[in-house]
């Protein structure tokens, strides 16, 4: 048959109605209705620190453990009563630990005991006392746990003590602490902060007061209503910004390797300085590709005049124009569409605004096909001027994924 | 020499090269396609000039009044800045 044998500490405790320390004297630097408030709202377990009453096995004093978290009036715990309307009450341990003593192995069998927090309210117990008090529990050699004393009425397990046959002192114990909640008639209007597992993370709703969890998408995108979804949103299109090449010195070719194929479309920026007088488009390969594969279809403002032409089987296609380094950088952009096909032809749009002297002001577009490119995804594309200037330092060329 | 700039958009990994001479006759492929392309314009226009001519002479319209008709590249519709 289990034993109990009780410790007591300086405990402070808030009953409800009632706050004494473990003499039965009103303690005064805690009050009693804030306490009762936080009764209302916290289930049952430790309250503050995380190692609130804890129990640790020690070799001095011999066969004995320690409750406490080492610091005084620091550990908090909240015990639940058991009886109807007998509501938790909040303990602090004012000292900062305590020890128990251990009763002695049997020479033969080993044994569990148990150490609780226990409140003693003669309201509900009988007791004829308002305290709390740390109960420690001898079970049955080689028995089951002993369990809690049938008398009580409003207490916690702190931990379990393994005593081996023959100890002469306790090496380990297990902590059965819980950590206090709120209560559930809280917490069910509450979206939890677990819900939120990572960096980027989105509270939406599925339905009706109904909180989940919609994960940050890839870099660049947005985000967009998405009604077939069930979180209502989606993570999606948007412009990335892949790849940036600024020249600190002239170069002859610009490349750019290893492009992704995750994106819809590709687009390509180039803010093009060049070191020569003339005005000179800029070629591009794609994988690499310098076979006459490529046609070519251009138009050309300038004033009241247009040029246009149209050349097919050339070596590259037209993604931009340089203007003469004199009148300063020329802005380029060229749109593929639908780069990742493996299945249909490769076409590019290009506009391009560049001075091609003082005053003139021109804008130039070019469509272009690659003609040997329906089986082939994009996975390089590699600029160079049609001409024997190069790109010149300050040369800036941004590689975008769309959508 | 002429140099090839490189971006390796999935590593990072970046790199300034020489030509090799492989992309060098690449490259001048692309010159010496653009140059016979320019050209070929060159003498369009020139032909076109020589058209332009004609007609002027013909109907007492200048060169100039022609292009604007034609979007030809006359002078522009609006002042040009000091």
């Amino acid at each position: 048959m289990p034993t109990t044998t009780y410790v007591s500490p300086l405990v402070s405790v808030s009953a409800l109605g009632a706050r004494t320390d473990a003499a039965g004297v009103a303690v005064t630097d805690w009050t009693a209705e804030e306490s009762r408030l936080l009764s209302a709202i916290l289930t049952k377990g430790y309250v503050k620190p995380t190692n609130a009453f804890i129990v640790a096995p020690q070799t001095v004093p011999n066969m004995t453990v320690k409750v406490g978290s080492g610091s005084a009036k620091a550990d908090y715990y909240s015990v639940a009563g058991t009886i109807a309307g007998q509501g938790n009450y909040m303990v602090r341990l004012d000292v900062t630990s305590q020890n128990v003593t251990i009763d002695p192995a049997d020479a033969s069998q080993a044994r569990t005991d148990e150490i609780y927090l226990v409140v003693r309210d003669n309201a509900y117990d009988l007791s004829a006392r308002v305290l709390p008090q740390i109960g420690y529990r001898k079970g049955d050699l080689g028995g089951a746990n002993p369990g809690p004393d049938a008398a009580w009425r409003a207490w916690e397990l702190l931990a379990r003590v393994p005593v081996p046959a023959n100890a002469i002192a306790i090496s380990a114990v297990t902590d059965q602490r819980v950590a206090a909640g709120i209560s559930s008639i809280l917490t069910s209007d509450v979206v939890p902060k677990s819900l939120l597992t990572t960096k980027g993370d989105l509270y939406v709703a599925s339905g009706a007061s109904t909180p989940a969890r919609v994960g940050v998408g890839a870099e660049g995108q947005v985000l967009t209503a998405a009604s077939a979804d069930a979180s209502g949103v989606q993570w999606k299109g948007g412009q990335v910004l892949l790849a940036q090449i600024t020249l600190a010195a002239a170069a002859a070719t610009i490349s750019f390797s290893g492009i992704p194929q995750t994106y819809r479309h590709l687009l390509l920026v180039i803010r093009g300085i060049q070191n020569g007088s003339a005005v000179v488009a800029i070629s591009g390969w794609l994988n690499g590709d310098t076979t006459s594969s490529y046609d070519n279809q251009f138009l050309e403002g300038a004033g009241t005049g247009f040029n246009a032409n149209r050349v097919n089987s050339m070596v590259g296609i037209e993604m931009g124009v340089l203007g003469p380094n004199a009148n300063g950088p020329s802005i380029s952009e060229c749109l593929i569409p639908n780069y990742t096909s493996t299945s249909q032809v490769k076409l590019a749009l290009a506009r391009c605004a560049f001075i091609a002297a003082t005053a003139q002001l021109k804008i130039w577009q070019s469509a272009g096909l690659w003609w040997k490119g329906p089986t082939a995804a994009i996975t390089s594309i590699t600029l160079t001027p049609t001409g024997v200037p190069q790109f010149a330092a300050g040369t800036d060329v941004s590689l975008y994924g769309i959508g | 020499m002429d140099e090839v700039v490189t971006l390796d958009v999935t590593t990072g990994v970046s790199a300034r090269e020489p030509m090799t001479a492989a992309q060098q006759e690449r490259r001048q492929r692309v010159i010496t396609e653009s140059r016979r392309i320019e050209q070929e314009r060159e003498t369009e226009r020139a032909n076109r000039e020589v058209i332009l001519a004609k007609v002027a002479a013909a109907t007492g319209v200048t060169v100039a009044a022609l292009k604007v008709a034609f979007h030809l590249g006359g002078p522009p519709s609006t002042p040009q800045r000091p």
